[in-house]
């Protein structure tokens, strides 16, 4: 070791030993106590990251349910046609039609399925009959629209190919007589060409061509397939799959150990949003005022000291508390019977106190009640868990009544139980 | 001395029980040892009261885990210079702390001649040094670690662990010669 070190630890060595100050145990203590103090508990955290991962998990489940999706046929007569991403309707076979010349204004039924598939074939022909005609002279379609009534056969009425009016006929053959696919007279649709759309534009997109010669509503069913691979896209997982808007009022009752049992109304909104077909989050905004009112006197020590005047002797206390508690529920759908859909969730809630006025009754020496107020202005927040149970009931497409019990267990010492029972009406998308 | 070791192991005793009389008797007691330590690793006084604090609340803690075979002196020495060098990583600067750099001491530093400690005030030096090359110091210095050691023990290389030895050594060569010239007043003749 070089000198330099030895000369140091010799100086080290030789540093006198420091004195204890007199607070040093006792700041000691202090900071025991406060290295001891035990952390809060991290709700907050805890509902962000529930909330983040339902967020993700119902994403997972959206995603994978879609990838299993499937609009195969089913059976000979049964076909099943993927509607939304998550309803499945079942039609009823289509058979071909008994008699060709019932009505086909008469809704959609089977039969009119059968007419569709004859009509895209007969389209199908006559498209391919246009696209040879005009492949030989032209490969633009003239710039105004032309049309083909299906019962006249042709396009007679429109002038012949190459007029100044700019209309094409089909080579003037004459179909009216020799096909009837629809069997209907007076179900005549339109073709509308794009103007001035090149024609392999029809040729690569046939539905453009299809569409309006079968509806839009078979148009849409037939397509659905189509559409639905189209749309698989995140974007479409990520999206709300609804939004509720609600608002309830109802009775509220806090039981307190420390004082009476306190009831009072309550009005609340809400405004949530479905994760899944099961889960849905809610965030809840409740006013809820309370009065409660003390005859045991062994009670009265939990509340503000106030001495009556004149040696009088304390009759009873009556108390407010308004509570004005937000929560984030996390509810769970059961399975809906009949209009009934129950549900049940987890909640944290955050809940500011404020009391504004304590009224003491008390006798006087005349043996006469007197009144005095006190105005504490008593305020507090606290936050804990609770649970949520009720039931939806629905009543139209977009209107649902509900039916929400709160209670706030008792978590913390001399904090109060909370039931909280609010019917409500909520709009959903 | 021998009713010393006796007083001490009775109040270990009370300390495992946690009576908080035997606590107090033996914080009253191993103060101004504790403390002696802290003041080298801290530079202020409230740096050393909080490394102080924390030694003791680790002793107080864990005092299950002293073997009674053994003296006591050496594990609470450990101890507390353990919780010094958790203070140092937790709230000094990390990048500070142990920069890496080349070794070099000038041979006419080695050949220098350093006034001697009962003249000198080398804790004033010490307290100037920056903390990483003063904790390695320390620790090589006074406590009697290897390198190796060191750098197990403060999360460093032991390239790094030697350079900065070298760099207090040359930094303390520096202030000494500076202070020949009477720029640091450090004679404690000159102080008084």
């Amino acid at each position: 070791m070089s000198k330099l070190f030895e000369h140091i630890k010799k100086s080290i060595d030789s540093q006198p030993v420091p004195k204890k100050p007199d607070t040093a145990w006792e700041d000691f203590m202090r900071y025991k106590k406060k290295k001891d103090r035990k952390k809060p508990f991290p709700w907050t955290m805890l509902v962000l990251l529930s909330l983040l991962g339902l967020f993700l998990a119902s994403n997972l489940y959206w995603m994978g349910r879609s990838s299993r999706q499937s609009s195969a046929p089913a059976q000979e007569h049964i076909v099943t046609v993927v509607k939304r991403d998550t309803v499945y309707i079942q039609q009823p076979a289509l058979v071909p039609p008994s008699n060709a010349n019932q009505g086909a204004n008469a809704g959609i039924d089977a039969s009119e399925y059968h007419l569709v598939r004859q009509e895209l074939t007969y389209l199908r022909s006559k498209y391919n009959q246009l696209r040879a005609l005009l492949s030989t002279s032209n490969h633009f379609i003239p710039k105004t629209s032309y049309a083909w009534n299906r019962s006249g056969g042709k396009f007679g009425n429109q002038g012949d190919f190459g007029a100044s009016s700019g209309t094409i006929s089909l080579g003037g053959e004459s179909t009216s007589n020799t096909h009837k696919p629809f069997g209907v007279s007076e179900h005549s649709p339109q073709i509308h060409l794009n103007e001035a759309a090149p024609l392999d534009y029809y040729l690569l997109y046939p539905q453009s061509l299809y569409g309006y010669g079968i509806g839009r509503p078979y148009y849409y069913i037939l397509n659905e397939r189509y559409n639905r691979s189209k749309s698989s896209s995140l974007l479409t997982y990520v999206t709300p799959k609804t939004i509720t808007l609600g608002l309830h009022a109802g009775l509220a009752a806090i039981f307190n150990p420390l004082l009476s049992t306190s009831i009072g109304p309550g009005l609340g909104l809400s405004v949530g949003t479905l994760f899944s077909k099961r889960i849905r989050g809610v965030l809840y905004v409740d006013r809820i005022t309370t009065m409660g009112h003390i005859e045991d006197h062994s009670k009265f020590q939990s509340l503000p000291v106030v001495v009556p005047p004149n040696g009088g002797t304390l009759k009873e206390v009556y108390y407010d508390a308004n509570l004005t508690a937000l929560s984030l529920s996390m509810d769970y759908l059961f399975p809906t019977y009949w209009r009934i859909r129950p549900f049940a969730g987890l909640c944290y809630y955050y809940n500011f106190v404020r009391s504004n006025e304590l009224k003491y009754e008390y006798y006087t020496d005349q043996g006469e009640v007197n009144k005095l107020v006190y105005a504490p202005s008593l305020r507090y927040n606290h936050h804990a868990l609770g649970l949520r149970m009720g039931m939806d009931f629905n009543l139209t497409d977009h209107i649902d009544a509900y039916l929400l019990g709160t209670f706030q267990p008792k978590l913390r010492k001399n904090s109060g139980v909370l039931f909280y029972l609010s019917p409500g009406i909520y709009y959903h998308l | 001395m021998k009713q010393d070791a006796t007083n001490i192991k009775l109040i270990i005793e009370g300390c495992l029980t946690q009576s908080p009389a035997s606590q107090k008797r033996l914080f009253d007691l191993r103060y101004g040892f504790v403390m002696s330590i802290c003041q080298r690793y801290a530079r202020t006084r409230a740096q050393a009261q909080e490394m102080l604090n924390d030694t003791f609340y680790n002793v107080f803690k864990f005092i299950d885990r002293y073997d009674p075979k053994y003296p006591f002196e050496p594990w609470l020495r450990k101890v507390c210079v353990n919780c010094c060098l958790m203070y140092q990583r937790k709230y000094f600067k990390k990048e500070n702390l142990y920069p890496l750099e080349e070794k070099y001491i000038d041979i006419q530093y080695e050949e220098m001649k350093l006034p001697e400690p009962e003249d000198y005030d080398y804790m004033k030096l010490l307290k100037d040094l920056p903390p990483a090359c003063r904790t390695v110091l320390l620790l090589f210095v006074i406590e009697g670690y290897k390198h190796h050691e060191i750098a197990e023990k403060l999360g460093i290389s032991i390239g790094t662990s030697k350079s900065n030895l070298s760099r207090a050594k040359r930094l303390l060569y520096e202030m000494v010669e500076k202070d020949k010239s009477g720029h640091l007043k450090l004679k404690k003749n000159s102080r008084e």
